[in-house]
């Protein structure tokens, strides 16, 4: 039930684009795909739509194998980044195109048109042209037309993508709720993260035309399996150091425990989410700049000759006195290391606290985001 | 956009419609008065008298023929050029726009070169049966040459804005290929297909050049309105000239703004 994907490959060219996926969505769920831009997730949709025909790969919608037939036999929604709006259509028209091409009369056609229309908000919007409107209301206009035939299945490719950050938060609250009360499977791709962990039940990282992770959003964020999932999502900052003695990894003046898992001596990367840094008066690091955002303030931090990113409660800030210029001591309360491509391990501070010490080792350059 | 209306907007505006009066509307109001001066009785002898009723008939139908033929070819050309990369697409694309370039008198040398009784092929297609210049076939082709950019350069534009993924959007909702194609390609391209039809009909009717050289000017049979009325000032006859190019006139500005309205009408966006 609902879609199911296996063994999907594309290759344009001599470029794979897929490489191998297996997917399954159940039946009224709504799963989001995030991944960085050109590491499939579109030419993933498309395929499932039949706007692209498959290398090698099965596609099942709703019980039934599809991959033989043609986009316009699958039976599925399909919503562009762009809206893709017939232009010579009003949109009342637009929505009720996909009523009349299957036979449907034209004033029966319209009649359930201008009903979607409403239940979408734009009520007596009706007779006008798709230019006519803002993005936002195109954009409704164009799920509007996606769900005239009763789709089973709904794919939405970037649907907010170009909007504005306003308009596409009011949407997607907009869109999970329409969502429930139309119960089709749907597939959202984007590559905003705060979009899919908002709407979606579950998110597939999508990376190199491979599932770099399936799972709820608080498992991905809790659990991430590889240092890229870790790094790609929230606000994080990445070290990358040598394990001492004390299963510490030491860099930039910031101690991460790694736990057991990691050879003493062995290089790692740790990732370290902002709001797992813990930043005290005094030390070698200088804050360059407080940013407040709601009840949360972002601290940068120069440590050694990077920047760090901490996020901290701004009662912290201002108990511990921390402004522009101070000096301070960085510790992390959590981190998630890797060692290569091996599974992750995870470290907490046991004994000591942030010890604070130079590093011992010549580090090679690390990034943060 | 809105510009500030001050004196210098009223004098610009004064001095266009002067310039454009004079340029444009005192000669017609010439040709109307040299036609009429002597009464509506006499223009109206000038233009049924039956050679002039034969070469505005055949004007007309040639006209009618040739802006049949671009809407389709020029819309095929346009495809080609916008859809389509091929090696000499380039050239292809300064080719169209070639007939405007050359003087149409010289159009009609061209095809009386390549086609005419003392060529190659000329005599092969006579031998088969088929005379082309000096008839209708070769004034026909000449006229199309002539007004080939029309069509293809209106449709050229909004054939490029096209989206894919309007077709593609109709797809997904259950177009069929043909549906795809009568309901979402076809519907934009009518508003410049019809106007640069129109466009084609219009100057076909007027086309002096290339006739007076491909037509061969029998009349009754290849004299076209516009070679007949050069035909009559050399006569001494204006007022009779006069006449007969107000229909063509008429005709021809007709032509044109119909194909304007019905692809306003029909965009309607």
């Amino acid at each position: 039930m609902g879609i199911r994907a296996t063994g999907l490959q594309k290759r344009f060219g001599d470029t794979p684009v897929i490489r191998g996926i297996d997917l399954d969505v159940a039946n009224g769920e709504l799963v989001a795909l995030l991944g960085p831009s050109g590491g499939g997730k579109s030419t993933l949709l498309r395929l499932i739509a039949g706007l692209e025909p498959a290398d090698a790969g099965e596609v099942w919608l709703d019980g039934r194998r599809v991959d033989h037939l043609d986009a316009a036999s699958r039976g599925v929604g399909f919503v562009f980044q762009h809206y893709a709006l017939f232009r010579h259509l009003t949109v009342e028209d637009n929505v009720a195109f996909g009523l009349r091409v299957r036979g449907v009369e034209r004033r029966e056609a319209r009649e359930q048109a201008r009903a979607l229309l409403t239940r979408v908000g734009l009520e007596g919007l009706g007779p006008r042209w798709p230019h006519a409107l803002s993005g936002g209301q195109r954009q409704r206009v164009a799920l509007a037309r996606a769900l005239a035939p009763a789709p089973r299945v709904l794919l939405l490719d970037e649907p907010f993508g170009a909007l504005d950050a306003r308009v596409r938060a009011d949407l997607r609250d907009w869109l999970r709720r329409l969502h429930d009360e139309v119960g089709a499977t749907t597939i959202l791709v984007t590559h905003d993260q705060e979009e899919a962990m908002a709407v979606a039940d579950r998110v597939l990282i999508i990376r190199d035309g491979l599932v770099e992770q399936a799972g709820t959003p608080a498992q991905l964020l809790d659990q991430p399996r590889t240092e890229f999932v870790a790094s790609f999502i929230g606000e994080v900052n990445v070290f990358e150091g040598i394990v001492g003695e004390d299963r510490c990894l030491e860099a930039d003046g910031v101690r991460l425990p790694v736990g057991r898992a990691l050879a003493v001596g062995q290089r790692a990367r740790a990732v370290v989410r902002s709001h797992q840094l813990r930043l005290t008066p005094g030390g070698p690091a200088t804050v360059l700049r407080v940013v407040p955002m709601d009840d949360r303030a972002r601290v940068e931090v120069a440590a050694g000759d990077r920047v760090l990113l901490a996020r901290l409660s701004r009662d912290a800030v201002s108990q511990a006195g921390i402004r522009v210029g101070s000096e301070v001591t960085v510790e992390a309360l959590s981190s998630r290391a890797w060692a290569g491509d091996g599974p992750p391990t995870e470290g907490r501070p046991a004994t000591h606290r942030g010890a604070q010490a130079a590093p011992s080792h010549r580090l090679a350059p690390a990034r943060s985001r | 956009m809105s510009v500030r209306w001050g004196l210098a907007g009223w004098a610009i505006t004064a001095g266009v419609a002067l310039w454009v009066g004079a340029l444009v509307a005192l000669p017609l109001a010439a040709v109307g008065a040299e036609a009429l001066h002597r009464g509506p009785g006499p223009a109206l002898a000038a233009v049924l008298h039956p050679d002039a009723l034969r070469a505005l008939a055949l004007s007309a139908s040639l006209a009618t023929w040739v802006a049949a033929v671009n809407t389709v070819g020029g819309l095929a050309v346009a495809w080609a050029l916008v859809r389509w990369d091929f090696p000499g697409r380039r050239l292809l694309a300064a080719a169209v726009d070639l007939p405007f370039a050359v003087p149409t008198l010289v159009v009609g040398v061209l095809f009386v070169a390549l086609l005419g009784p003392n060529t190659t092929l000329g005599r092969a297609l006579e031998a088969a049966g088929l005379r082309v210049v000096y008839a209708w076939p070769g004034m026909a082709v000449a006229l199309c040459f002539v007004t080939l950019p029309f069509v293809v350069r209106a449709v050229e534009p909004v054939l490029a804005e096209l989206d894919p993924a309007e077709q593609e959007a109709a797809r997904t909702l259950g177009a069929t290929r043909w549906q795809v194609w009568s309901r979402v390609v076809i519907p934009p391209l009518i508003p410049p297909l019809v106007a640069g039809g129109g466009q084609s009909l219009a100057r076909a009717l007027g086309e002096f050049g290339a006739m007076a050289v491909v037509s061969g000017n029998v009349p009754r049979e290849t004299l076209v309105a516009s070679v007949y009325v050069l035909g009559e000032v050399e006569a001494g006859q204006v007022g009779d000239a006069a006449a007969v190019s107000l229909v063509l006139l008429a005709l021809a500005a007709a032509a044109q703004l119909a194909g304007r309205r019905a692809g306003r009408w029909l965009g309607a966006a």
